[in-house]
């Protein structure tokens, strides 16, 4: 697939391979923020980030060197502080929808798509502040990168192509990722050198169009055979007897659920655009003289993908009869049950609700949250590693110390929306 | 004297080389084969991190961009012991004054959100919404508040309405001589739950929700009536609808804070914000003075009252319960004095068979 001629280079190029070494038990970290968020009532978030993120940079070695990461959970602390005002505006919104779509959902529609529109415009200022300052955090070799350009011009890029996605209807879209791409690479620096890049939305576009034609044609098709179905759907929504009242409304429920169908298949295709795509742009990408290679697989992470499906499947399997023990034990326990239930709900079942609800939120949510880094997130981070390497590193050893100033606090807005590390 | 192999690189360049490091009293020298390049004052040594699990240790200087990477264990051990600082902070001091200033603001911020912004909003959205999606909007949690109430405090029986046909009647026609005054926006929506707590709630849109609990407790029609009164004026000034808006937000706000990403606070906080829904103390006395405004206006005596909250608060005294009339409508005795003096007498709200009806709607 990526058949490049290695001829370009011809003078034997220096090659570095890039290792994921792990810098200390990540399970135990991850236990510990764990802890330390819950008694802090979550306010500890900052700094577990933090030593979630300075884990995994001194775990990625260049040429036997490790990053660092110079960042501090105070700095992210502050960054929220400095951006609360901003967040309780989108508080007050977001529990007005809440409410109307409970109640009016037309206006909550309108709102919604409102609100959806400011939300993804301020997801866009808040990705690439944060990319900004993470990089301005990230050392190797003592020397600092960092982002410069305008968040202003990158938001401008965004909505322009967005327009242009909405009227080419998602065709557009590699041409949208090379612009934003771009953007951000070429205001992207290591020391006082800035990154290069040279791509074309033309050559990601056969790509995007394997991923992309499947859905929409799958999807038409699915709305054609279920037309019917769906208009029944529209005449009854709003009545919450529907289903009741109309027998045929259930069948049509349950057809309107196939329209997920290709989006599920979708994951894995998204999935494999996005590597192929990743492999394109680490190609396009240069620093001064050093070159970027990836030969990561997206076959490789979707397996990954699906090995967590089923992973996670089984613990919440497990979790079930577990709960459905407990349930029983008490039910045993108060003598609760029996021939002649009880015409209110009995003590037993509800406690075990409460005891099943508080296992549920204080250990298996985070329970999925600390293994979906160690059987998820790892291993895709590492086989990105090792599929990466440096051409003609040496010539970093030329690359000077920016004296450009760095942004003061973290990332705001970008905690709110919660990219994960 | 220790020594080891190492990479240093000087923090101008990008460039890393391999050097000797070596200790003396005062300080780590770096030496490169021909010269010394480099000399740390010991007390300026910090670790960038722990060492790693292979055993690489990485040094810097005290805000310092120079770094040094070696892997000699023996080194380590002796530079530990040289070096004071060594575990402290690499970076510069913690910016407390930034830190301050910024805590204070959004304290600051939150403070105002919650005492001025949030009530007001609540005020404005609630006079602005529309009566028939307030009522839709009260259908809405009045089904959650049910189901809540039903397993807080169970009731008797497997169904949750008590609408025994002549209870109902009596109800309704105790409900529409009382609101013949008040003049509503909407019809109201009296329902008796089977609950065992002695409370009565409003909920948006005209809905009134009375316990079991408080019918069984009434010992006169007019004791119910008083309740049903208050409730009907927090209905007229919309007090559940503002609340319920408040709460809300302060949840969502609260959930933001402690970044409560899956909603749990929001979700789990509406149901009980209307449960145990405590107005203002200002709306409590709006309530009370329009209450009794609608007694009077009925006819009825409104002493009935009074003499209720007396008994509640003496059953309260033996047995404390956090789920009664008196846990979210602050008992002083003030409030019953004030109710009976404005009350000028009047007539029974039911006849005593109605009452009787009425006392049985549950059955």
């Amino acid at each position: 697939m990526d058949a490049k001629v290695e001829g370009a280079a011809a003078a034997a190029p220096q090659v570095e391979h890039v290792a994921y070494q792990p810098a200390r038990s990540l399970a135990l970290l991850l236990l510990k923020n764990y802890a330390l968020t819950l008694v802090t009532l979550g306010i500890y978030r900052f700094w577990a980030k933090t030593a979630v993120r300075r884990y995994f940079w001194s775990s990625i070695r260049i040429a036997d060197e490790p990053l660092e990461y110079t960042g501090r959970g105070i700095e992210l602390f502050i960054g929220f502080l400095i951006v609360l005002a901003v967040l309780i505006v989108f508080a007050v919104l977001n529990s007005a929808i809440k409410f109307l779509a409970q109640t009016d959902p037309i206006s909550a529609a309108v709102l919604q798509v409102v609100y959806l529109i400011v939300l993804i415009v301020l997801v866009q200022v808040a990705m690439f502040r944060a990319r900004r300052y993470r990089l301005s955090r990230t050392r190797w070799r003592g020397i600092r990168c960092g982002q410069d350009g305008s968040t202003w011009r990158y938001l401008g890029i965004f909505l322009l192509y967005s327009l242009l996605g909405i009227v080419t209807l998602g065709i557009s879209t590699p041409w949208a990722r090379v612009a934003l791409e771009r953007y951000k690479m070429v205001h992207t620096r290591f020391g006082d050198r800035y990154f290069a890049f040279e791509a074309s939305g033309l050559k990601l576009l056969p790509k995007w169009l394997v991923l992309y034609l499947p859905i929409v044609l799958a999807t038409a098709l699915i709305v054609w055979l279920n037309l019917d179905n769906f208009l029944l759907m529209q005449k009854l929504s709003g009545d919450p007897d529907a289903m009741r009242k109309h027998p045929e409304a259930a069948k049509a429920a349950l057809a309107f659920l196939w329209i997920y169908l290709p989006f599920a298949f979708g994951i894995f295709g998204y999935v494999w655009y996005r590597l192929a795509e990743f492999r394109y742009f680490v190609d396009c990408s240069r620093l001064g003289e050093i070159g970027f290679k990836s030969t990561a697989s997206g076959g490789v992470v979707n397996l990954i993908i699906v090995a967590n499906i089923f992973g996670a499947f089984f613990v919440l399997i497990a979790f079930g009869i577990l709960i459905a023990i407990v349930a029983g034990i008490f039910a045993v326990a108060t003598g609760a049950g029996g021939a002649g239930a009880p015409p209110t709900p009995p003590a037993a079942p509800v406690a075990a609700i409460i005891v099943g609800v508080l296992v549920f939120f204080l250990i298996v949510y985070p329970l999925f949250g600390i293994l979906s880094y160690l059987t998820l997130r790892v291993p895709i981070l590492k086989h990105l590693c090792r599929r990466f390497t440096f051409r003609n590193l040496g010539a970093a050893d030329q690359i000077v110390q920016s004296s450009a100033p760095s942004p003061k606090f973290g990332e705001g807005l970008a905690d709110s929306f919660d990219f994960g590390f | 004297m220790s020594e080891a192999a190492a990479r240093y690189s000087d923090g101008r360049t990008a460039k890393s080389r391999d050097v000797r490091i070596a200790l003396n009293d005062a300080s780590l020298l770096v030496h490169d084969g021909n010269e010394t390049i480099a000399m740390w004052p010991l007390a300026e040594i910090r670790l960038v991190e722990r060492p790693l699990k292979d055993g690489i240790v990485r040094i810097c200087r005290r805000e310092g961009e120079e770094r040094l990477t070696f892997h000699d264990a023996a080194f380590y051990a002796s530079l530990r012991l040289a070096a004071p600082n060594l575990a402290a902070t690499p970076y510069e001091p913690t910016p407390w004054r930034t830190l301050g200033i910024w805590l204070g603001t959004a304290v600051a911020a939150l403070a105002i959100l919650f005492a001025f912004v949030l009530p007001h909003f609540a005020e404005v959205a609630s006079a602005m919404l529309p009566p028939k999606l307030e009522q839709r909007m009260g259908n809405w949690i009045s089904e959650g508040v049910i189901r809540q109430l039903r397993v807080i405090a169970p009731g008797k029986r497997p169904k949750a309405i008590c609408d025994a046909a002549a209870g109902s009647r009596s109800l309704q026609s105790l409900v529409g001589r009382l609101a013949r005054h008040a003049s509503l926006r909407f019809p109201l929506h009296v329902r008796v739950v089977d609950s065992s707590m002695v409370n009565a709630f409003a909920l948006p849109g005209g809905q009134i929700v009375v316990l079991r609990g408080l019918v069984d407790f009434a010992q006169t029609p007019n004791e119910l009536a008083g309740v049903l009164a208050h409730e009907i004026a927090h209905v007229k000034f919309r007090h559940p609808t503002e609340l319920v808006i408040k709460q809300s937000t302060t949840g969502f706000v609260i959930g933001l804070i402690f970044g409560d990403v899956i909603g749990a606070t929001t979700f789990a906080g509406m149901g009980a914000a209307v449960i145990g829904a405590t107005y203002t103390r200002a709306a409590e006395a709006d309530a009370d003075r329009r209450g009794l405004e609608l007694l009077q206006q009925a006819g009825i005596d409104g002493t009935a009252w009074a003499d209720l909250f007396d008994r509640l608060a003496k059953k309260e005294e033996a047995m404390p319960s956090a789920l009664s009339l008196l846990a979210n409508h602050p008992p002083t005795p003030l409030r019953a004095e004030l109710i009976r003096k404005a009350s000028h007498g009047g007539e029974e709200a039911l006849s005593l068979a109605d009452w009787r009806a009425l006392k049985e709607i549950c059955d």
